[in-house]
């Protein structure tokens, strides 16, 4: 078995490679041929399948101590392949990287191509994701210098410039939201919401510098000293906060591992899972 | 050219992230075409750095250059696994691609005995605190009794495998509600920090990065004309704006 | 109609333009003190990356990007410097696509600064995709296997940083600075199986639910968004200088008194409002 995988792993050059290559490469296409031609019925039974197999890697794994496996020194086998299977779902999650780009391009292509209201925008689009991605691959692998030089520059502004200003901005709309809220929504109609106003109000100052500065006036030790806004803003982070968030934390516990089961199972239900393959 | 761009990229990205800080903050005061306009810069520029890095940092040296320079032909096969996710295009063979998403599923949810183990474990661990004892003061113990009275009413609180009929449930159950506020005010009061920060992240952006810039370019000609009629433009635009909008809802409605 | 019920027909676009005067004010003046508190976790994270050997690395995982970079950035730049200064040796790991280009630019900044060299001191492992459950999983295994190069394509075993770096025994502690919920990985593949310390930089909204687990000792320490950096900046002896992360503490400071009088006002607004409909007979609003 491990001569069969030995003669599998050794790096092949020239002829060979090609050979070797092209021949993964056809098993690689009959076996998606093979799916493709799958009667319906067998095929949730196939997905099933695999996803009880990789669940069983991680659970084995965790599951069985490497004392009970028949090795010497004494490990466990599914240990020793971590990093292969870190590097390879490292590399197949990054082909479905391109899942997201090809939907872009088939709405901001169609929009382009009907001359509709705002494909100016969508022609935008095309300009800003063809000179990042150039300006990119240039600067890494333009042999002219000049070429090279200008390439990065181009990309530092587009990054920098663009890329990063935009983001950050609009992720920061949300404090504007939460400015216009504080005044029109957040509006204390029980003793509940008082309650959590209170306690957002005290731990709002008592995380920031102001906080220490309001209260400055009371002692800093002694039995005065537990009314210092800062003090009582966190003993209420460390102590109530934290033991409701432990009771939310067992909640989601339990709810995690009855939805890992029902997933590994593939006895969850809904529209993703019920659709007819 | 390269050289000019070379020099001058630092006042570029300046000028550049002011003006696109600007098209987006335009929506707060009404949705217009400059803001859509850098929203769909904001895509294309978002998803062609996303190509590229992939690429270059993970693709090209974890993939392409182990397969093709040194010979590992075997890697061909992750990109056969990798095709998988594009069968959802097929509307025949969609079902391929379920293989594979099922592989990822799998793999997370075999991951949850472990989860289990060294996340919770723990934290049921350090949930048993003592009340009394020898270096116990009287502050710890009070806040053993406060912990204790949370955990247990909050947990209560979600406990839904019988009804709460009892008093004792019911009111057990109400304190929780309360206590559950304490966290929630706590949640709210770092969401206010932490989404107000970012809002600063920006203003300081514009107020210690930019500013400065602008200050120096001033004394350009060609920079106030410049200023005058992007002015003049907002004003009339404004105008127009709100023309349309005594249009729409006149004073008197 | 009295004043705060005028009031509370008040154009948001003002509210927006009073925010933005409150937050420029203290950014305007750059003021250099930082806060006077030092929070209990932001001091055990100092502390636990005090203890790291000289002969071990320290990693740092960024999943952030420019969206939270106002609160991330500070916590790792603080985090960086001090590496930097005591000479721990660190490798930066990006889970962002835009993520890695700023932490690189970040720690090639301050490292030039301080006299210390990209190789020697500090690695940038580059972007990582992919599911981080068999990344961190994998690492605990084989740190060489699972990363093979640095963002330059170079070998990890020909740069001297990382030459000798095998497994998680070579790994004296973590760093995770998140915007969001990616600890519970790091904690439940490599932190508790190996017992190796981790300090947890989350920005301010993740922050509330990290209580238990400092409590339970599965977190060593945390740097609480861009207050935790401030007091990291005073723990390494910058508490007289102008940095953004002072002038952000104290920025936030305004910011969180405008929203408390905000949410004060616009109730008493609403109560009055509500009274007058009731004498009124109308109907209630809200």
């Amino acid at each position: 078995m491990s001569s069969v995988w030995n003669w599998i792993a050794i790096p092949r050059h020239g002829w060979q490679f090609a050979v070797f290559l092209c021949g993964a490469l056809v098993i690689g296409c009959a076996v998606l041929m093979l799916l493709t031609s799958t009667p319906p019925r067998y095929r949730k039974t196939i997905v099933a399948a695999v996803t009880f197999l990789a669940g069983l890697y991680y659970a084995l794994e965790f599951l069985i101590p490497p004392a009970l496996w028949p090795l010497k020194p004494p490990r466990n086998p599914l240990s020793e392949v971590q990093p292969l299977v870190a590097t390879l779902t490292q590399i197949i999650w990054s082909f479905a990287l391109l899942l997201g780009v090809w939907n872009l391009f088939l709405i901001h292509g169609r929009a382009v191509a009907k001359h509709g209201r705002g494909w100016y925008n969508s022609a935008a689009f095309f300009i800003s994701f063809f000179a990042i991605l150039g300006a990119g691959l240039l600067k890494d692998y333009a042999k002219n210098a000049g070429l090279s030089k200008a390439s990065e520059s181009i990309f530092t502004v587009l990054f920098s410039g663009f890329l990063t200003s935009l983001d950050a901005t609009m992720f920061s709309l949300i404090a504007f939201y939460i400015v216009s809220a504080a005044y029109r929504a957040f509006r204390v109609k029980s003793l509940e919401a008082a309650l959590m106003m209170a306690a957002a109000a005290i731990i709002m100052l008592a995380l920031v510098p102001v906080g220490a500065e309001i209260t400055n006036w009371l002692p800093q030790a002694g039995l005065l000293s537990a009314l210092r806004v800062e003090r009582i803003g966190y003993w209420l982070l460390t102590s109530p906060n934290m033991a409701a968030q432990r009771a939310i934390a067992f909640g989601i516990a339990v709810g995690s591992l009855a939805m890992g089961l029902r997933i590994w199972l593939s006895l969850e239900r809904g529209n993703f899972f019920d659709r007819q393959l | 050219m390269a050289e000019w761009l070379a020099a001058h990229t630092k006042t570029l990205s300046l000028w550049c992230g002011a003006l696109a800080t600007f098209a987006i903050y335009s929506v707060l005061y009404a949705e217009n075409r400059f803001y859509r306009l850098f929203e769909h810069i904001f895509i294309g520029l978002s998803a062609g750095f996303g190509v590229y890095v992939t690429w270059s940092q993970v693709l090209a040296p974890k993939w392409w250059q182990p397969m093709v320079h040194k010979g590992q032909w075997q890697w061909i096969f992750a990109a056969v696994l990798g095709s998988m996710f594009y069968f959802m295009y097929s509307k025949k063979h969609a079902w391929v691609s379920r293989v594979i998403f099922g592989l990822f599923m799998g793999l997370s949810a075999g991951l949850m005995f472990r989860d289990f183990y060294e996340i919770y474990f723990p934290q049921m661990g350090a949930s048993m605190k003592p009340i009394v004892g020898n270096s116990i003061s009287w502050w710890d113990s009070v806040n053993a009794i406060v912990f204790y009275a949370i955990l247990i009413s909050s947990m209560a609180y979600f406990f839904f495998s019988f009804e709460h009929d009892s008093p004792v449930v019911q009111k057990t159950a109400a304190a929780g509600r309360w206590f559950l506020m304490i966290g929630f005010g706590a949640i709210f009061g770092a969401t206010v920090m932490g989404r107000m920060t970012l809002f600063i992240g920006r203003l300081n952006f514009l107020v210690n990065d930019w500013w400065p810039t602008a200050r120096v370019a001033w004394q350009y000609r060609f920079f106030q004309t410049a200023v005058v009629l992007a002015v003049i433009a907002v004003l009339v635009q404004g105008f127009r704006a709100l023309k349309a909008r005594s249009k729409t809802f006149p004073p008197s409605a | 109609m009295n004043v705060l019920e005028k009031l509370q027909t008040i154009d948001r676009r003002v509210l927006y333009l009073l925010i933005a005067a409150v937050i420029a004010v203290p950014l305007l003046q750059r003021p250099s003190r930082h806060p006077r508190i030092v929070f209990a976790e932001v001091r055990n994270a100092y502390e636990t990356l005090q203890k790291v050997p000289k002969n071990k690395i320290v990693i740092i995982s960024c999943v952030w990007g420019p969206g939270t970079r106002a609160e991330n950035e500070p916590q790792t730049r603080a985090i960086i410097r001090h590496l930097l200064m005591q000479g721990t040796r660190f490798v930066i790991l990006s889970w962002d696509q835009l993520g890695s280009q700023l932490t690189y630019e970040d720690a090639s900044e301050i490292s030039s600064e301080l006299g210390k060299r990209y190789g020697t001191d500090w690695v940038h492992l580059g972007y990582n995709p992919g599911p981080m459950y068999a990344i961190i999983r994998g690492l605990g295994k084989s740190f060489q296997e699972v990363f093979k190069v640095d963002r330059f394509g170079k070998k990890l075993r020909s740069i001297p940083a990382t030459r000798n770096v095998r497994d998680y025994r070579d790994i004296g502690a973590v760093v995770e600075i998140t915007p969001s919920g990616t600890v519970a990985s790091w904690i439940a593949y490599f932190n508790q199986p190996f017992d190796v310390p981790l300090i947890f930089c989350p920005t301010a909204v993740m922050s509330a639910e990290a209580y238990p687990y400092l409590d339970s000792g599965q977190l060593d320490g945390m740097l609480n968004g861009v207050i935790g950096a401030a007091q990291y900046e005073t723990l390494i002896g910058m508490e007289n200088e102008r940095t953004y992360a002072a002038a952000a503490a104290w920025a936030l400071s305004c910011a969180h008194i405008f929203i408390i009088v905000l949410i004060v006002l616009g109730n008493l607004g609403y109560a009055l409002s509500k009274r007058s409909t009731r004498r009124g007979g109308g109907k209630t609003i809200g």
